[in-house]
């Protein structure tokens, strides 16, 4: 089909006709192929790229599936941004702090015939069932105050501002900081940034009524006075407004779009309206480091999961590396009796038995030795048999010259071995780096069974702990959240390595 | 050097005094409930006994890795015992019959029923769950019907739904049905049907049966009630969330999903509605005990412990954090049952319902899940409308015949 040019047609005209013919191949082959490949990428990648997209939503599970993400939206992103600001001084992380006050619009149409009352404006308490933590956080309902006032009327639909206030409750004047309750004695107590921990005074009638309403880990801004540190008020994390309307109005228009739309379309909740832009684009995802709070320790589970999983797929590299190359190396050119024993039993034979069936030994022997955490794992997979495999093909088919060179050179067979042919194995330990991390990156199986304590999961087992709630239903959002995170990594590694992962060193070993 | 020496065997021997108890139980916040309660209640409590505890959560499928570990011997001294498994775990011998060492008398008895087998008790009720009737207010007020109440039969509870999808139109629906034995068993059990006779068979030719068959599926007709997958959901909580299906059939753990995921939605508890013909409610009971090892070193440390978790001090704080419904006759009378919000009235219709009725214990029987699956079929045939109600029940006797003859 690329012969086109041999074709030697007779005619002038013939020929012509022949060769324009031939282009339209060319061209309907090159469609083909791009259009297999587009197929194949959106195959690929579109589950990641609509788990990505849904991972931002409200409502993840959202049928039909809408492309329309007022997350994703410049407008909304802005506006998030700008209440965020207004309720904490942050349009990063957003929240309600003491003394602050965020407005809020809303738009309601009351037809002719129609009631033309306002709307009723409440705030609600909204916590998500948190995976570990079992913390009450102060709710804005409890603390902020919320009020409506008209603004203007166009036509029959009439604008209404929502302003919530957060109060403070300290008369003392000061240096305003921030700090975390810990476990109360007689009064609150609370830690400072530096780890500090000093009681809190309750100066105000106001301050005083939450003296037990505030739990251990709850944020709070302190005042520091003359005499001591006084409660300012909790730092409220979200501030979840409810909109209603009666029947015949309709509510036409906010600053950000509501989260939940019941009763006909009469009742909007906005689940958080001081989002600042991380909790509301980023929402799920904040939300996977924030809410998986160890309770003992205060730490982000999910950043130890991230961390274990790096740890896990650092030493499974490290190991298959250094043990592979060595066990591939003399299995393909030392003589030394028992090698093809070895080959075939410790090599290929390994390889044959499903990894299942070894389980409850392993287990047991693992307990025995009270390595039921990720050094345990990392034990049992410590010397990949089909690693070294892949290395002793490799280091056959290198050409022996090298080593002879080397022997004359006066080389041993170690410094053969690492000086001499080593450093022409780099593709072939990159695809073994490679296919090793992915696979610790991704083990699920060993690690579901060995792994114990919250704080010592993976990646994969953490992300599986985010299902269990609500009777195995889920919380789509933080799974999907979860999920992307975790895939970013290997992203990464094969947007970076995959030159070299496609050159499995074919051209390479030829090269000595 | 000496004196090294000695400190050193001392606090060997104060390490063998201590005596440590592991409880195997669920993952997810489990941990986090569970070892609040180690540290609230069972530590005090202990302290001078040298009993140091330790939760170990079971991740992924807790009946399969609880059965690896009692098998390899390794399992915790005290661990959860789901009802719904326990025929199979009883079966192993692996578990300590409880007759004579816990005073079972202030627990519901249809708890205690439920953990019996043969006259032997393997497991006190930790918490459980029953099936209510969870409504959307909103749309019973736009369709002008009364919301379900507790006076509700089958008749009149279908009378009302009909009338409220006539009301509203093709976008709403009344009734939300899953497929499922796992919803619908609890209609069978109101007419006073038997899961198993007493040659363990199941008999799914009983009028009785077919009775409540026919009125489940009946529901469908006319669009009256839906299968979740028609409004794209799972589950009848997701049914709920999307504020189109007035009624869903759920336990107490639909209240943290609704408040989660359509905080706005107005939504009100009604019991189970009775049968028209027995005048009686069927119910079902989740739940979840705690168990002993048959095979502890400790047992009289585990004893105690499971005496602890199960103490109305324990029950009492777990139901005023929400985190279950306690298991104790006692605390019908807690403060938390006479609040008004939709929960805690939730709440207080489970706790009822565990004691109303045919009341039983979720479960599958000895072979395992598998036995409510030619019921499962005959529900998704004919609430799709692939088969009659008829032809649905005799594939599904002889499916089960052939099941049970295994």
């Amino acid at each position: 089909m690329t012969a086109a040019p041999h074709t030697a047609a007779p005619r002038p005209l013939a020929r012509s006709a022949q060769d324009r013919w031939l282009a339209r191949r060319r061209w309907a082959r090159a469609a083909w192929l791009y259009a297999f490949m587009l197929v194949m990428s959106f195959v690929f990648l579109g589950p990641f790229v609509t788990g990505a997209l849904s991972s931002v939503k409200d409502n993840p599970n959202e049928y039909p599936p809408s492309l329309k993400i007022p997350q994703l939206t410049p407008q909304y992103i802005a506006r998030a941004w700008s209440l965020g600001a207004q309720g904490s001084g942050d349009g990063w992380q957003g929240g309600l702090t003491p003394g602050r006050s965020v407005t809020f619009d809303v738009t309601v149409a009351s037809p002719a015939g129609a009631p033309q009352a306002p709307p009723t404006v409440a705030l609600f308490p909204y916590q998500p069932v948190s995976l570990v933590a079992t913390t009450r956080l102060a709710q804005a309902r409890d603390y902020a105050q919320v009020r409506v006032q008209p603004t203007g009327q166009t036509g029959n639909a009439r604008r209404y501002r929502v302003t919530v206030t957060s109060p403070v409750l300290t008369k003392q004047t000061g240096e305003t900081v921030r700090a975390v309750l810990t476990a109360p004695d007689a009064n609150l107590r609370a830690r400072l940034r530096g780890g500090q921990v000093v009681p809190v005074m309750l100066d105000t009638p106001e301050a005083q009524a939450r003296q037990y309403d505030l739990n251990e880990g709850q944020p709070v801004e302190l005042v520091r006075g003359p005499a001591g540190y006084s409660l300012r008020g909790p730092l409220l994390e979200r501030t979840p407004l409810q909109v209603d309307v009666q029947r015949g109005q309709a509510i036409t228009g906010s600053t950000l779009p509501p989260s939940d739309r019941q009763n006909f379309g009469r009742s909007f909740a906005f689940r958080n309206v001081t989002p600042g832009l991380l909790g509301y684009t980023l929402s799920n995802y904040r939300r996977a480091f924030n809410e998986t709070r160890d309770p003992k320790s205060g730490r982000s589970l999910f950043l130890s999961w991230v961390t274990n999983s790096f740890t896990y797929a650092f030493l499974r590299v490290a190991a298959g590396i250094l043990f592979c190359s060595l066990a591939g190396y003399a299995l393909a050119r030392l003589t030394f009796p028992g090698r093809t024993l070895i080959f075939f039993s410790a090599v290929l034979f390994v390889q044959m038995v499903p990894s299942q069936v070894n389980l409850v030994s392993n287990y047991v022997l693992l307990k025995d030795l009270n390595l039921l955490n990720l050094w345990g794992l990392w034990l049992s997979g410590l010397v990949p048999a089909g690693g070294v495999f892949l290395m002793k093909q490799f280091f056959e088919g290198m050409p022996r010259e090298l080593e002879e060179s080397a022997a004359i050179d006066g080389a041993g067979t170690f410094t053969t071995f690492l000086r001499v042919m080593l450093p022409q194995a780099g593709p072939a330990l990159i695809a073994l780096a490679i296919t090793q991390f992915q696979g610790a990156w991704n083990d699920f199986f060993w690690p579901l069974v060995i792994l114990r304590d919250n704080a010592s999961f993976t990646l994969t087992v953490g992300l599986s702990n985010f299902r269990e709630l609500y009777g195995g239903q889920g919380d789509y959002g933080l799974i999907l959240a979860g999920a992307v995170l975790s895939a970013i990594p290997v992203i990464i590694l094969f947007v970076v390595f995959q030159r070299y992962f496609v050159d499995t060193g074919a051209d390479s070993a030829v090269k000595g | 050097m000496k004196k090294c020496l000695l400190l050193s065997f001392a606090l060997l021997a104060s390490a063998h005094a201590q005596t440590t108890v592991k409880i195997n139980g669920y993952g997810g916040t489990d941990p986090a409930v569970v070892g609040d309660l180690i540290n609230r209640f069972v530590k005090p409590a202990l302290a001078k006994d040298k009993i140091t505890v330790v939760y170990e959560p079971l991740q992924g499928d807790y009946n399969k890795s609880l059965t690896t570990l009692l098998a390899a011997g390794t399992a915790g001294d005290v661990f959860y015992l789901p009802a719904e498994t326990l025929d199979g775990f009883v079966a192993t011998g692996k578990v300590l019959p409880l007759n004579g060492l816990v005073n079972t008398s202030p627990f519901i008895k249809s708890l205690n029923t439920a953990f019996t087998r043969n006259g032997r008790l393997y497991g006190v009720a930790k918490d459980f769950n029953t099936l209510t009737l969870v409504y959307n207010k909103d749309l019973f007020d736009e369709a002008g019907v009364k919301y379900p109440d507790s006076t509700d039969t089958w008749a009149t509870l279908q009378t009302k739904l009909t009338t409220l999808k006539q009301k509203l139109g093709p976008d709403y629906a009344g009734i939300c049905l899953q497929p499922n034995w796992d919803r619908f068993g609890a209609f069978a059990f109101a007419t006073g049907w038997t899961q198993f006779d007493s040659k363990g068979k199941t008999n799914l030719a009983d009028p009785r049966f077919a009775d409540s068959f026919n009125f489940y599926t009946g529901l469908a007709r006319g669009k009256v009630g839906i299968q979740p997958s028609e409004v794209s959901e799972g589950w009848t909580g997701g049914c709920l969330k999307t504020g189109k299906v007035a009624v869903g059939i759920e336990g107490n753990w639909v209240v943290n999903f609704l408040r989660d995921n359509a905080p706005n939605l107005k939504f009100g508890t009604a019991l189970m509605p009775k049968s028209t013909k027995t005048g009686k409610r069927g119910n079902f009971l989740y739940t979840v005990g705690w168990a002993i090892n048959s095979g502890t070193k400790n047992r009289a440390a585990a004893l105690k412990v499971l005496n602890i978790l199960t103490s109305p001090q324990v029950q009492q704080y777990v139901l005023e954090q929400g985190l279950a419904i306690p298991s104790r006759t006692a605390l019908t009378s807690n403060a938390y049952f006479k609040k008004t919000d939709p929960g805690a009235v939730n709440s207080r219709l489970v706790f009822d319902g565990a004691d109303d009725g045919n009341v039983r214990a979720f479960t599958f029987g000895p072979q395992g899940t598998d036995w409510s699956k030619p019921i499962n079929e005959a529900l998704a045939a004919v609430l799709s409308g692939q088969k009659s109600a008829a032809d649905a029940l005799k594939k599904a006797q002889a499916d089960m015949n052939a099941f049970q003859s295994r």
